[in-house]
């Protein structure tokens, strides 16, 4: 194993945010964080990359606890931080130059290095320009680069696409996956974007509340949903006596509800468009349409929280 | 790799235009507006020097004159002679003209301030520091110079006393001088007939010794707001360094230092050497403009970067007690209070706006106790050609008041209780 997170904790003052989270990330795997805002993710990975003293349990990087001698695992780890953490009145390459000087980087090394990332992360061409004047997208895009540069052998990434569009985002995606086909470097990424996680990793843990609800591949996962069915029924107009009748019903595991949509949880064997049209018509509910989704980890996520991914 | 940390806040200065213009343009502008339109000399005793003299009279000047008037009717004189000394008495007022003519003139009323007291007042007054001297003109005082005057009797008695502060050298030397000079041309009017003296010429000959005594150049209002402003927007580097710290870490550039296995440590000094470097750059931009421009120049080129360093120093302090507390406080407020409130205080105190130090010792003293204050009297006393030895104390007040800052904004950064 490259990474083993043994029982990790970590409480604050008055919440506990992590509590005895396990994961082990073997050598070129990308792996998954999926959970909700504050489930703890951030508060993990900071203790895996050094930044963040555990109150219980420890982090290995290659069998050598990380609590013991962070320094030397420092080099190894590449850390994508949730925010810019950029000079935004520097230019990109003036970035990478401070933080590869920084990181004991210099002459033709560093350059051939700048030379390298920018290209990984397609910003060659806007090197000269200041941060402060680039897209959301570059400015991820040269997050990244930053933590490239000391060649690292395994990046973290705390939810490197957030607050960006839909084409800045499939670029970086695109990119992880590159560098992980091509460079072989091990992933850890971080997100709440259930369809990022499904897309990119070879295997996935769920966080919620500071734990670890699930874990495992993209279909391990959706088979904790095989004795079960997840049914979405569009309706014209929601009444909530609709939503009554199917929480009443108690062979429906979990009913949500958003817009005029429902999602339901229900057993394979259960007779849902008999039952659902019967519903409706007592409740003089119009149907646009009822039909069985394959499941999703969004799905998983609400079957083992009774509660949406996204907020 | 110091080097770098200087470099990126050097860069991050440059690309903002409002910071540049802060730290740059306005104190040019402002050096230029308050210099001319105050114009003229601002005496440089007035902000460097300042001393308060008590007088006490214990004669009485109508009566001693009235008693000679009598004592001339019953001499042997020509009645000629009497008319023309009669009258040479009623220009004649010793008095008068030591406290409104000599002590009132332009020179000398901006550095010593003369008060009238009564005679009960003097045992308190001799007991307090505030004074520098204390002038007790005896009884009959008027009447023996008259005498010795007018009628040519030598008397010894034509004298006033002096009371030195020892604890106020220099000021009390003056006094000594101007009395001394007062009393010599006293004892000059002796030829009936050219009777009165000249104030004017007594006052000269002070002023020649008073400069020799201060050592003093007059400094015009330009050169003084220069070092006014300098001194006042020097303070602005640190809030804006500590601003740039703050966000460093908001933004979680601090935790990407940190991840290269720079120390925090290293990490805080960095702050305190890039302000250091930074407010020396500027305070040289800024003087060398003025010497182009205004024609402030400086003699002693290596005690002005002494206490420029030093004052740099200083500063370097604040920026990084400011760091500490925005840390500590996660939030940029102690900057942004530094910046809006303090810096302003500071520099009223210090006298860059007024010479406000002469308006009384206290004051004097407490400008002197801000950083910004202290640099100034240091460097308007090497522009009036003081030496070292008079200036040094401030260059030593100032690296104790930067090593304070360091020592108290050490204990508040926080430790790496928290990390690893
Ligand atoms: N420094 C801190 N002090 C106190 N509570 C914290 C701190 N950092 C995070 N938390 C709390 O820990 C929980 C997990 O936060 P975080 O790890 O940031 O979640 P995520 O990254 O999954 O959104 C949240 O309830 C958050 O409020
Ligand atoms: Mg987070």
């Amino acid at each position: 194993m490259l990474l083993d997170v043994v029982n990790l904790s970590k409480r604050f003052k008055h919440v506990q945010a992590v509590k005895e989270v396990n994961m082990h990330i073997q050598q070129g795997e990308i792996i998954g964080l999926l959970g909700p805002n504050g489930a703890g993710k951030s508060t993990t990975i900071s203790m895996i990359s050094t930044l963040l003293k555990p109150t219980g349990g420890d982090v290995y990087f290659n069998g050598k606890s990380i609590i013991k001698d962070p320094k030397s695992i420092r080099r190894k780890l590449g850390v994508v931080p949730q925010e810019i953490a950029l000079y935004l009145d520097l230019t990109a390459e003036e970035n990478l130059q401070f933080f590869g000087k920084i990181n004991g980087i210099k002459g033709k090394k560093l350059k051939s290095r700048i030379e390298e990332v920018l290209e990984w992360i397609g910003l060659a061409e806007r090197r000269k320009d200041v941060v402060k004047k680039f897209s959301g997208g570059m400015k991820r895009r040269l997050n990244i680069g930053v933590a490239l540069l000391h060649e690292p052998e395994i990046i973290i990434m705390d939810e490197p696409t957030v607050g960006i569009d839909p084409q800045s985002r499939n670029y970086i995606l695109e990119t992880v996956r590159r560098l992980n086909q091509q460079k072989g470097m091990t992933v850890l990424y971080t997100s709440h974007y259930m369809e990022e996680v499904e897309y990119l990793c070879d295997r996935i843990y769920i966080m919620d509340q500071g734990e670890v609800i699930a874990s495992g591949t993209n279909e391990e996962l959706k088979d904790i949903l095989s004795s079960e069915q997840t049914i979405t029924i569009q309706v014209e107009r929601l009444h909530k006596s609709f939503i009554d009748a199917l929480i009443a019903d108690s062979a429906l595991k979990k009913v949500d509800n958003r817009d005029k949509t429902v999602t339901v949880i229900a057993p394979k064997k259960y007779p849902f468009f008999k039952k659902i049209t019967g519903y409706a018509e007592q409740t003089e509910t119009s149907l646009v349409s009822v039909e069985v989704k394959a499941p999703t980890l969004e799905d998983v996520f609400l079957h083992l929280t009774g509660r949406a991914l996204r907020d | 790799m110091i080097g770098q940390f200087i470099k990126k806040d050097l860069l991050m200065l440059i690309r903002n235009r409002n910071e540049l213009l802060i730290l740059l343009l306005m104190p040019l502008v402002l050096i230029s507006i308050l210099g001319f339109a105050l114009g003229g000399f601002i005496s440089g005793g007035n902000s460097t020097f300042h001393a308060k003299v008590a007088i006490v009279d214990y004669g009485n000047e109508q009566r001693d004159m009235e008693i000679f008037k009598e004592q001339l009717q019953s001499l042997p004189l020509a009645s000629e002679a009497k008319n023309e000394i009669a009258e040479g008495l009623e220009n004649f007022r010793p008095i008068r003209i030591l406290i409104d003519e000599m002590f009132g003139s332009e020179e000398l009323k901006q550095i010593i301030q003369l008060e009238q007291v009564s005679p009960e007042q003097v045992d308190r007054i001799k007991k307090e520091d505030e004074y520098s001297a204390i002038i007790e003109i005896p009884e009959k005082f008027t009447y023996h110079v008259f005498t010795s005057a007018f009628l040519g009797e030598k008397n010894e008695k034509a004298k006033l006393l002096l009371y030195k502060n020892e604890g106020r050298q220099i000021s009390s030397q003056i006094v000594e001088e101007v009395l001394e000079q007062f009393q010599r041309q006293l004892s000059n009017v002796t030829v009936i007939g050219k009777s009165g003296i000249d104030p004017e010429a007594v006052v000269e000959t002070v002023s020649g010794s008073i400069e020799t005594v201060l050592k003093r150049k007059p400094i015009n209002s330009i050169a003084y707001y220069t070092v006014g402003m300098n001194v006042f927007f020097i303070m602005f580097v640190a809030s804006t360094i500590s601003s740039f710290a703050y966000r460093e870490k908001r933004l979680q550039v601090f935790n990407r230092i940190l991840l290269t296995n720079v120390s925090r440590w290293f990490y805080f000094f960095g702050i305190v050497f890039s302000t250091i470097f930074i407010a020396l750059l500027q305070q040289i931009i800024l003087y060398g403009i003025s010497t182009i421009v205004f024609q402030v120049r400086w003699e002693n080129v290596l005690a002005f970067l002494v206490i420029n360093m030093t004052l740099s120093f200083a500063i370097g302090g604040f920026s990084a007690l400011l760091t500490s507390m925005n840390f500590r406080l996660d939030s940029e407020n102690a900057s942004n209070v530094f910046n809006s409130i303090i810096v302003t205080l500071f520099a009223l105190l210090g006298g860059s706006f007024l010479p406000i130090s002469s308006f009384s010792p206290m004051l004097n003293l407490i400008g002197n106790l801000t950083p910004n204050g202290a640099g100034m009297t240091a460097l308007l006393k090497l522009l009036q050609g003081y030496e070292w030895g008079d200036i040094y104390i401030y260059v030593v007040y100032l690296l104790v008041i930067g090593f304070v800052l360091l020592a108290v904004a050490v204990m508040l950064f926080p430790k790496r209780r928290a990390e690893i």
